[in-house]
This record gives C-alpha cells, sequence and structure tokens, in this order.
C-alpha cells in the first residue's frame, strides 16, 4: 500500500482584480511506499511548498485527487499519523521550548505523563535540553528548526511532510535532523522534504523529485537518476611513485584516472571533529 | 500545557503588571483626594486592554501574520481552532487581576446600600398647577436624593421652593430650593420604614419633573464594600468578551497591528464610549450603589448578546477559510 497516492494532481490559486492566476501545480502522478524518503527539488515558486501544503490538507487541489494513507488529506485523523513541519519560525514563540512540545502533544491527544516523557526525550535528541526552560522566541534559527521537527516527531507519525528542515541548521544540527529522518524512514515512516540542500538530500532521500514552473522535470530513485552503471575507485596515501604505478594498472585495467590531487581533510570533517572536542570539553 | 492553561499564563504575565500599577494608582489617588473618583475606570481598563492585548499577540489565528499560523490551524480542532480557548484563558486572567484590583479598591468606595426610585403617583409633575405629588415607597429610608429635571420658569424667574414629608411627617425644617436642571439634594432620614414621600411646591415658577429616578430612597441597610466592588470590576469582563469576539470574527483578515487596534477601540467604545454596561457599573460603584438592585442586566445581556453574534460570525469565517 502506497502511502501516499497523487493522481493528475494539480492546483491554480485563481487570479483577482487584474491579478492573473497563477497554476502553482501542473498535473501530476506520484506514489510513495512506506519507508521512503522523497526529496523535492527545484527553483523557488516551483510548486514544493503547495504539493506539501496540498498532501497536510491545508490546501485543496483544482483538479485531480491525492491520498495519504488512503484517506483524503484534510481527514481528521490524519493530524496525528502526518506530520506537517512548515518554514518559518514555530508559533507559541512567548512559551519555552519544553512548554511548546507538551502543547503539541496535547492536541495530539497525548496524556500529559506521555507528552512531557516524549518532550523530554525530542529535545535531549536535538540537542534542546539545556534551552529548554529558554522563551523559544530567544532560539536561534538553527534552534527552532529543530524545536519545529522535534514537535513534528511528537506524535510518531507515518508519514512525515518536511519544508526546509534543515535550512538554517549548522552541519552538527542537519546530521541530528538527517539521522532522525533516516531512522523514522527505517521505522517504516514515508517522508517528503522540500528541499534547497542538494548534497542533504542526496545524501538522505531515495527518491527525488524536481519540480520547475508547478511540473514534475525529473522523478525517480537517486540510482535512477544518478548511477552512470560504472564504478569509481577512491584510492588514499599513495606517493608518486604509487601514484605513477596505480595508473598504469588502471589503464591495463581498461579505466581512466580522473584526478589526483593532495589528500586533505574535508571542512565538513575538520568541522565535526571540532564541535566534538567542544562538546567533550563542555 | 493546554492552549487555555498557556494562554491564561501568558495573558497574567501581561495584565498582572498593569494590574500593580492600577491599585497602586487606586489606592495614592483615594488616599490623595479621600473618594475613589474615576480612577477606578481607568485602574480597570488597563489590566482588561493588557490581558486582551496579549491573547491576540500570544495566539497566532487571532491575527493573519501569526507566526507557524497554518501549523496551528492544523493541529486544533474546529471550529474555533483554540481561539476560543485563548479568549477564555485571557479572561480568566482578567478576571483575577479584576479581583486583586477589588480588594485594593474596596476600603475607598462607599459602603454599597440598595437604591431604590420611588414610583410618582399620578403626573410626576410639580408646578402651578399641581403643587403636590407623593412617591409610593415601602421600604426602610436611611436617605432620599431628589434630582428633578428643572423646566422652563413660568414668568419671572423664581427657583422652586418644595415641601419634603414623610408619611405626613416633615423632614425638612426649611423647604427645599431647585433652581437648576438634575440639582442633587440629600435629606438624611432615620431608617425607619416610610411608606410615601409628599413633596409640595410652596413657591417658585420653575416647574419640576421627576423622571425614573429623580426621587431615589436609598437602604439603611449596608452590604460588603468589596463583594459591590468585584462585582462591578468583572462587569469589566463584559466589554473584554465582545472585544476577544470581534478579534475571534476578524482573526482570518486583518493582521496583527489591526487586531489590536480592533480590539483597543472595542474596549473604548463600550467602556469611556457608554456603549455597554461596565461604565455604568463602576460609577455605579463609586457612588455607593449596590449593583444587584440597579437594573443592569439588560444592558449586559444586549453586549452578551452582539458577543454571540462575533463568535457565530467567528465560527462562519473559519469554516469558509477550510480548504
Amino acid at each position: 500500500m502506497s502511502a501516499i497516492s497523487i493522481r493528475q494532481l494539480s492546483v491554480t490559486f485563481p487570479g483577482r482584480f487584474r491579478r492573473p492566476a497563477v497554476a502553482a501545480l501542473q498535473p501530476l502522478d506520484l506514489e510513495l511506499e512506506k519507508g521512503a524518503i522523497l526529496g523535492v527539488l527545484g527553483p523557488n515558486g516551483s510548486g514544493k511548498t503547495t504539493l506539501l501544503r496540498v498532501l497536510a490538507g491545508l490546501q485543496s487541489p483544482t483538479t485531480g485527487e491525492a491520498n495519504v494513507l488512503s484517506l483524503s488529506p484534510d481527514h481528521p485523523s490524519l493530524v496525528r499519523r502526518v506530520a506537517w513541519q512548515p518554514a518559518g519560525p514555530p508559533p507559541l514563540a512567548a512559551l519555552n521550548g519544553r512548554q511548546v512540545l507538551q502543547w503539541f502533544g496535547g492536541q495530539l491527544g497525548l496524556a500529559n505523563a506521555e507528552a512531557d516523557a516524549r518532550a523530554d526525550a525530542w529535545l535531549e535528541r536535538f540537542e534542546l535540553q539545556d534551552s529548554r526552560k529558554r522563551a523559544v522566541r530567544t532560539y536561534s534559527t538553527g534552534m527552532q528548526r529543530r524545536l519545529l521537527l522535534a514537535a513534528s516527531l511528537m506524535g510518531d507519525p507515518e508519514v512525515l511532510l518536511l519544508d526546509e528542515p534543515t535550512s538554517g541548521l549548522d552541519p552538527v544540527g542537519s546530521e541530528l535532523v538527517m539521522d532522525a529522518l533516516r531512522e523514522r524512514a527505517q521505522r517504516g515512516a514515508a517522508i517528503v522534504m522540500a528541499s534547497h540542500h542538494l548534497q542533504e538530500v542526496e545524501l538522505l532521500c531515495s527518491h527525488v523529485l524536481v519540480l520547475h514552473d508547478g511540473k514534475a522535470a525529473l522523478r525517480g530513485t537517486l540510482d535512477e537518476l544518478l548511477g552512470s552503471g560504472d564504478r569509481s575507485l577512491v584510492v588514499r596515501g599513495l606517493d608518486d611513485a604509487g601514484v605513477a604505478i596505480a595508473k598504469a594498472a588502471i589503464e591495463r585495467a581498461g579505466g581512466q584516472l580522473v584526478r589526483c590531487e593532495s589528500d586533505r581533510l574535508h571542512l565538513y570533517a575538520l568541522y565535526r571533529r571540532l564541535a566534538g572536542r567542544n562538546k567533550q570539553a563542555d | 500545557m493546554r492552549t487555555f492553561h498557556a494562554a491564561f499564563v501568558r495573558c497574567l504575565a501581561w495584565a498582572l503588571p498593569a494590574t500593580a500599577l492600577s491599585c497602586a494608582a487606586v489606592v495614592a489617588t483615594s488616599f490623595a483626594t479621600h473618594s475613589i473618583g474615576p480612577w477606578l475606570h481607568a485602574a480597570a481598563f488597563l489590566p482588561i486592554a493588557a490581558s486582551c492585548f496579549a491573547a491576540t499577540a500570544f495566539w497566532p489565528l487571532f491575527a493573519t501574520d501569526g507566526d507557524a499560523r497554518e501549523w496551528v490551524r492544523r493541529a486544533t480542532r474546529r471550529p474555533f481552532h483554540g481561539l476560543h480557548h485563548a479568549a477564555l484563558g485571557s479572561l480568566c486572567a482578567s478576571a483575577l487581576c479584576m479581583l486583586a484590583l477589588a480588594i485594593a479598591a474596596a476600603p475607598f468606595v462607599p459602603t454599597p446600600r440598595a437604591h431604590h426610585a420611588a414610583q410618582p403617583i399620578g403626573r410626576p409633575i410639580l408646578d402651578d398647577a399641581q403643587t403636590q405629588l407623593s412617591f409610593e415607597v415601602g421600604a426602610a429610608c436611611k436617605e432620599l436624593r431628589l434630582r428633578p429635571i428643572a423646566m422652563l420658569p413660568h414668568g419671572e424667574l423664581a427657583p422652586a421652593r418644595v415641601d419634603v414629608a414623610a408619611d405626613g411627617t416633615r423632614i425638612t425644617n426649611e423647604p427645599i430650593s431647585f433652581d437648576g436642571t438634575r440639582q442633587l439634594v440629600v435629606l438624611p432620614l432615620d431608617g425607619r420604614r416610610v411608606q410615601r414621600i409628599e413633596l409640595r411646591l410652596v413657591r417658585g415658577t420653575i416647574p419640576l419633573l421627576f423622571d425614573q429616578h429623580a426621587a431615589v430612597v436609598v437602604s439603611p441597610d449596608t452590604e460588603s464594600s468589596l463583594l459591590g466592588c468585584a462585582m462591578a470590576l468583572l462587569v469589566m469582563l463584559v466589554p473584554a468578551c465582545a472585544a476577544l469576539a470581534l478579534a475571534m470574527a476578524t482573526g482570518a483578515i486583518a493582521a496583527l497591528p489591526v487586531q489590536q487596534a480592533l480590539v483597543l477601540t472595542a474596549l473604548l467604545v463600550q467602556t469611556a464610549g457608554q456603549a455597554g454596561p461596565a461604565d455604568a457599573a463602576l460609577t455605579l460603584c463609586a457612588r455607593g450603589h449596590w449593583l444587584p438592585t440597579e437594573g443592569l442586566l439588560p444592558s449586559i445581556s444586549a453586549s452578551l448578546l452582539v458577543t454571540a453574534g462575533f463568535v457565530l460570525a467567528a465560527m462562519l469565517t473559519k469554516k469558509a477559510a477550510q480548504p
């Protein structure tokens, strides 16, 4: 059974006064299985957020139909089963982080003790436990994004609809979020995430949908879209003589040495090593 | 943490400093002027306005520019999406502040007593054609308050001089004089039961019209100042109800600054503008009236009816805004 099923879905925002109508999404078909992670890519205004809003039951389609967990997206029972994380700051920013999660747990119908336990667990998971008693309006953008995602995960949703989940996050925060999403997918949740971070989509997603002017310009699994069928080889730790020997061997096997460069750490790895050292010092 | 609880705490955080300020102002001015004066109105308005402002700023669905408005709308239940809980939280915070203010103001308001309008028997006029006028009372009286309307004089201006008697016994040594409209004359009585008050025009050219509240008798029984003050201040919640219901109705079309301006206007119209029971309740309290005998219920009911209309409009606009 598909977690998400879309048939000939289109959304047109009607024009008002002299403003013309805008076709935000043009007829689109999509199936997403449970456990799959779909990255929705595209330039600004390509229809990514509109697609997520339709699936969250916040926007009626103009034509076609969308089903989430075999139900209409605005079905009341989906509020708990389908999590939606919008772009932008979290609500109720006057409350502290723990209270926001407790409030959201209450809205999902969780008992107080259960909501408290889950709030504490997610705050710790997203490294927000030290800030749990601070008003959310004092949080940095990255902390606010992590808090919103924590709220989205409070109800153990079967489908996650995420609008720019890693926007404004530092690399460590971004990895925390990606780990949590990977774990949810392994437990059977279907995830749709709109993003501009190509590298993160490549690392996290199993499927990709590229939208352009509301149309599906490209779609498929990552292997289908990016795989060439050939194999590449990465070798580290050779001196000049070793490189010459390896090059000869590669050419004998019918391959081609594309690039040879001095070995150095990636900036990302350096940042992670530094962040880990700081954490240990704390 | 539920919406009501969160809104209550948030509104209380805004309203408490305003209440502290109000209490301080009431106590200071009452000591200085030896009367509660008009300060009770201002003191009551401040916490109510602060609490309403806090509610509109706190709950994202009160304005089109609230943070993560759609997220909240999706998470909360129809038809009001938590707006009613936020409004209720604000009202409860306001009520708590009004009770605190009542405790501070109660020592400075006159001891409340029931005031009854005496009903005139026959034409309620004293003039050349009718020099005697009686009022049916049938209650124990501590005071008689006369406040007639003075009409145009017949001939040369001469103040109306009136003798006042209770059950046939004069209660003034000299006739009392009226030379202006709504001139208040307070005549003390000894607290005995009076069946009838008689007025007799002795001389003067000014006809006096005694309309509904022109002759009032004050009961000798005293009531609780704290209770009277608390009741008057709690009537201030009626304009707050209407203002928040209006904000609920317009939440789908107006941004926060517009909403807050609307709430402020609605509160001002209903208090300073006297379009509602709040101004009358506070004025009566400051004059030592006992509110339950003052017939404020029709005015309160009318305001609550308006509130119900706004709530209905809020329900319809929220329904129309569903995808």
